[in-house]
């Protein structure tokens, strides 16, 4: 038990010994392809815009909905009065 | 259903024809550039430049309505400046985000501070600010007036995002402008099409809808005022014996604003 401690104090370091500076190595392997950016990019482009078409349209539908509920408790108005 | 009704449904399917068309023109189709490019992430570039043109219709919307505006103040020309600026913060945060997955792999960084891309920065902040303004400072005719200014300022920063590769350089790609080596023959369906899409179908579109709504927030604000004046409040149990809940004031009505 004790050992394991030790070992993973070990791995994370001190804070003395942590990276102050990064340089680059030369032939490392990418982190991710080119492909994975394509596809982060179109699927964001696409679902921003489908997002926004929805939302607006729901809002106008939203909004025209109450207009209407309102005109029609005005409607009735008069009646009331009389 | 009215003619501007059929108009509108018209440019949704010519936009979703034109789509389902365009994704795999892309994909499928379209060759892949040289490595130095960007090598397949360069193929965002036939809907960032697209979408980036996007923001020149949207903010000429904002600007010709918000200038109309300021001269001749109505409910029309609000709700298309309006239109103009929520679409213009709209297409702009799309190449904010598309630009710096393609910048990733052309470049290594994901964002530099190059000319074309901090002046593009500053027209999306703005904006983004009136969006910002028109949501949380009301509606009154102060806030339009002062909204409308902005739209008129945001926009003249717009062909400086243009002219500003020739003039300052920078690392941003001038391939299909002045001075740029151009495109393979095989790489010109993909961009026409996405201009299509994206620059002829899809401003239209948002805009028409983000009008819309604007113009029924409008009628909402008109029609509550009408019932506050004729007592509905007062009367509400009488005229809605269903015993249904008052509909929501605009001020205070979730998701009006």
């Amino acid at each position: 038990m004790t050992a394991n401690f030790t070992s993973s104090a070990q791995t994370r370091g001190n804070p003395e010994e942590r990276s102050t500076q990064f340089v680059p190595v030369e032939g490392a392997a990418p982190a991710t392809d080119a492909g994975t950016f394509m596809v982060a990019a179109y699927v964001l482009m696409w679902l921003c815009t489908v997002f926004f078409i929805l939302i607006t349209w729901r809002k106008a539908r939203g909004i025209q909905n109450r207009v209407n509920e309102l005109q029609k408790a005005i409607a009735k108005l008069p009646q009331v009065h009389e | 259903m009215t003619k501007k009704d059929a108009l509108f449904y018209g440019i949704l399917a010519a936009f979703t024809v034109a789509l389902l068309y365009t994704i795999p023109l892309i994909f499928l189709y379209t060759p892949t550039a040289q490595l130095q490019a960007g090598g397949l992430a360069q193929k965002i570039f036939y809907f960032h430049v697209p979408v980036a043109n996007g923001i020149y219709v949207t903010g000429a919307v904002c600007f010709i309505a918000s200038a109309i505006y300021l001269v001749r103040p109505s409910e029309t020309a609000n709700a298309w400046a309006r239109a103009g600026s929520d679409c213009a913060a709209f297409f702009g945060t799309l190449v904010l985000c598309s630009g710096p997955l393609w910048a990733k792999k052309a470049w290594g960084v994901y964002w530099t501070w190059d000319p074309q891309l901090t002046t593009l920065l500053l027209s999306v902040l703005i904006y983004w600010a009136i969006c910002l303004l028109r949501a949380f400072a009301g509606d009154g005719a102060a806030e339009r007036r002062f909204a409308a200014a902005l739209g008129v300022m945001g926009t003249v920063n717009l062909p400086i995002i243009y002219i500003s590769v020739q003039k300052w350089g920078g690392n941003h790609p001038t391939v299909i402008r002045e001075g740029g080596g151009g495109m393979h023959e095989s790489m010109w369906p993909a961009f026409i099409m996405g201009h299509v899409t994206m620059t002829l179908l899809l401003p239209p579109l948002v805009l028409w809808l983000r009008s819309r709504v604007a113009l029924l927030q409008a009628t909402m604000e008109h029609t509550w005022q009408e019932a506050l004046t004729r007592g509905m409040v007062d009367h509400w149990d009488e005229v809605n014996p269903a015993d249904e809940a008052l509909p929501n004031a605009p001020g205070n009505a979730p998701g009006v604003r």
